[in-house]
């Protein structure tokens, strides 16, 4: 393979899709943190910023693979039905089965990274279109879960499982921390590492990046794995929060992710993206809904709102990279 | 005329017919509904088939404007929230003391509003459909969300008679909104086969940028099948709010997934050009037939969404490999 072809070639392609989205958004949400920090005395504790942080933490999870997938120019629907099933499938296993926390654990990623695989099998092998396929998954896994749901009759997880979500190092929880590290090295990964960048070659040509020996398929097939196995990690954590198989946990989850992509600058069309935009996209999402919590302003409006924020984003962004 | 020649012509007819998209969702649908009927006395009981009618007649509905859409190559997320807006405007309506078919009609514009929303979001600022209807399933929930507020679980209930006649009442045993999907199903059929708007559907579909080269009118089309689509499904709102005499905030949850599977199995899919609304209605019977069997056998209802897993994806995956073999034979590939 040749890989200096490549690294050349890189900054020139990068550049054209230079990406006005992940500014945009940083922007937007620093200026509602600036807004909410003036206009509230409750939104700048370090209490209130720490909740924001740690909800935000497990869906963080999820994102990851699905940032990467949307970069190549695929998408996972699955991953909210992989949010919920892997905590229920690992609750399953400890409370009727006995198996003690870790194999429960290895078993549930196991069967989540073999649904990921199986989903990026068939959409690499017969061509078919991601979303389709996901759209079947997410189903079939939604059955799964809801399946476990009503074995455990509303049981309690054992004590160990729920232990997952609180363990802090030096007072800060686990969850927030694997956030911060991953957002670091992955960004970095993604900017500088020649296998990460090829992402971006697969979702912004794919026919291009087989010229250039980019094993597109492959990588593909690996991503949808670690989509869900991202999705797995953080539904066993939330899993273990909630405490109990609670049917409501990943409903609607991929769209909220999308939403969250998308303002962080990720593209349907492939190509753009990133995992910091996506994180940020996230906090932005929860900072409104922590904000209209503290301004009393009726909850109900929250979906109103993001709905329009989704659409004048990409409106705006659609706007700008068509007269750059 | 010759007997062989008339062997073969109807051979080939069959032979044409199983190759078309619906023949598979028709085929599961029939194999369904004989299997129903054969093991299961409770299957022809009048109860049960008033229950599946109006199962079916409200996403049956729904299910045609998805597959105008899904023709012409876009898809709409927002009929779940269209449709449980559709049904609260009409509910308003009448408790605001407006006449029944005063409130039918406003409940229908307010989906047609959004249909039209979605269809300029789509054409004119170019925002991509998923985006752009997921945004417009936001907007029309947090609407009927807010309209609710102070209303309780149970919503807006209390109509008159006459309205709730629409979803209740029957014309040779068959529920009147049977009857008006099976006169949609026929019209839209003919519109899709027949005029010129059904041609340019697929021809959109098919081959978007192609298609405005040769001059057809690419953004009025789309913007007119999200319109059917947003229509469509608030009407179905209206009917199922008439036939519950309850308009709340379930109406419609998860709709829009069960549809767009309905019309996959149906012979449709997301990369538009090809489709029909028998298939798709045939989708929509095979989904509640379904859901019925694991009714009447007692199964957990959780086993259904794992069978309707598997049979989407044995279907889509069916159809790729056909695909991709017909482009290969072709030398395309």
């Amino acid at each position: 393979m040749n890989t200096d072809t490549l690294s050349t070639s890189a900054p020139i392609s990068r550049k054209k899709s230079f990406n006005f989205g992940s500014f945009t958004i940083i922007a937007i949400a620093l200026s509602l943190f600036i807004f909410l920090s003036f206009a509230s005395d409750t939104f700048l504790s370090t209490r209130n910023i720490y909740s924001i942080l740690y909800g935000v933490s497990f869906q963080f999870f999820a994102i990851i693979g699905f940032t990467y997938l949307m970069i190549m120019g695929e998408i996972d629907l699955s991953v909210g039905s992989v949010y919920a099933f892997s905590g229920m499938f690992m609750g399953y296993l400890m409370v009727m089965m006995k198996v003690p926390l870790l194999p429960a654990m290895g078993i549930s990623l196991l069967v989540c990274v073999l649904m990921g695989m199986l989903t990026g099998f068939l959409v690499v092998r017969f061509r078919l279109n991601s979303m389709m396929v996901t759209i079947a998954t997410l189903t079939l896994i939604r059955g799964l879960s809801s399946y476990f749901v009503k074995a455990m009759y509303g049981a309690t997880y054992p004590p160990a499982m729920r232990h997952l979500s609180k363990i802090e190092i030096g007072d800060v929880y686990i969850t927030i921390i694997a956030m911060v590290v991953l957002v670091i090295v992955l960004e970095i990964l993604l900017k500088k590492s020649a296998m990460f960048k090829r992402m971006y070659f697969v979702g912004e040509n794919r026919q291009t990046a087989r010229i250039y020996g980019i094993k597109s398929d492959r990588i593909k097939i690996a991503m949808f794995a670690i989509s869900a196995l991202a999705a797995a990690v953080g539904g066993i954590l939330i899993s273990s929060r909630v405490s109990y198989a609670d049917t409501a946990i990943g409903l609607g989850l991929e769209f909220q992710l999308l939403t969250a992509a998308v303002l962080g600058g990720a593209s349907l069309y492939g190509g753009k993206g990133s995992i910091l935009g996506s994180c940020i996209g996230l906090i932005f999402l929860a900072t409104i809904l922590n904000g209209m919590v503290i301004f009393n302003i009726e909850p109900l409006l929250q979906q109103l709102i993001i709905g329009v924020i989704l659409i004048i984003s990409v409106f705006i962004d659609t706007r700008l990279n068509k007269n750059n | 005329m010759d007997k062989k020649l008339f062997f073969q012509n109807t051979s080939q007819k069959l032979s044409a017919i199983f190759k078309r998209n619906e023949a598979v969702s028709v085929t599961l649908a029939v194999l369904l509904f004989l299997m129903l009927i054969i093991t299961t006395p409770y299957a022809l009981d009048p109860a049960n088939i008033d229950a599946v009618q109006t199962a079916i007649a409200p996403y049956g509905i729904m299910s045609i404007g998805m597959m105008v859409l899904l023709i012409s190559g876009v898809f709409d997320l927002s009929v779940g929230s269209a449709m449980c807006l559709g049904g609260l405007v009409a509910a308003i309506s009448l408790t605001l003391g407006a006449d029944p078919i005063l409130a039918i009609i406003a409940g229908i514009v307010s989906g047609m509003l959004i249909g039209v929303i979605n269809g300029l979001l789509v054409e004119v600022a170019k925002v991509n459909a998923l985006i752009a209807t997921i945004g417009t399933m936001y907007i029309a929930r947090g609407i009927s969300e807010i309209v609710l507020v102070g209303r309780g679980q149970a919503g807006y209930t209390n109509f008159p008679e006459n309205f709730n006649n629409l979803g209740r009442g029957q014309f040779l045993n068959v529920y009147y909104m049977f009857w008006i999907m099976v006169v949609l199903v026929i019209i839209f059929q003919l519109i899709l086969t027949y005029t010129k708007f059904g041609r340019k559907l697929f021809f959109i579909g098919g081959n978007y940028n192609a298609s405005r080269q040769l001059g057809i009118d690419v953004k009025r089309i789309r913007i007119i099948a999200f319109m059917i689509s947003g229509t469509l499904a608030a009407f179905a709102g209206v009917l199922v709010t008439a036939r519950a005499g309850i308009a709340n905030r379930y109406t419609g949850v998860g709709a829009n997934m069960e549809i767009i599977i309905a019309c996959i199995i149906g012979g449709g899919t997301l990369m538009g050009g090809q489709g029909s609304i028998i298939g798709a209605i045939a989708g929509m019977f095979f989904m509640a037939l379904m859901s019925n069997a694991f009714n009447l056998f007692t199964i957990p209802p959780q086993w259904q969404s794992i069978m309707v897993g598997i049979i989407l994806l044995i279907v889509i995956t069916v159809d790729g490999y056909v695909s991709l073999s017909k482009q290969k034979k072709l030398g395309k590939l």
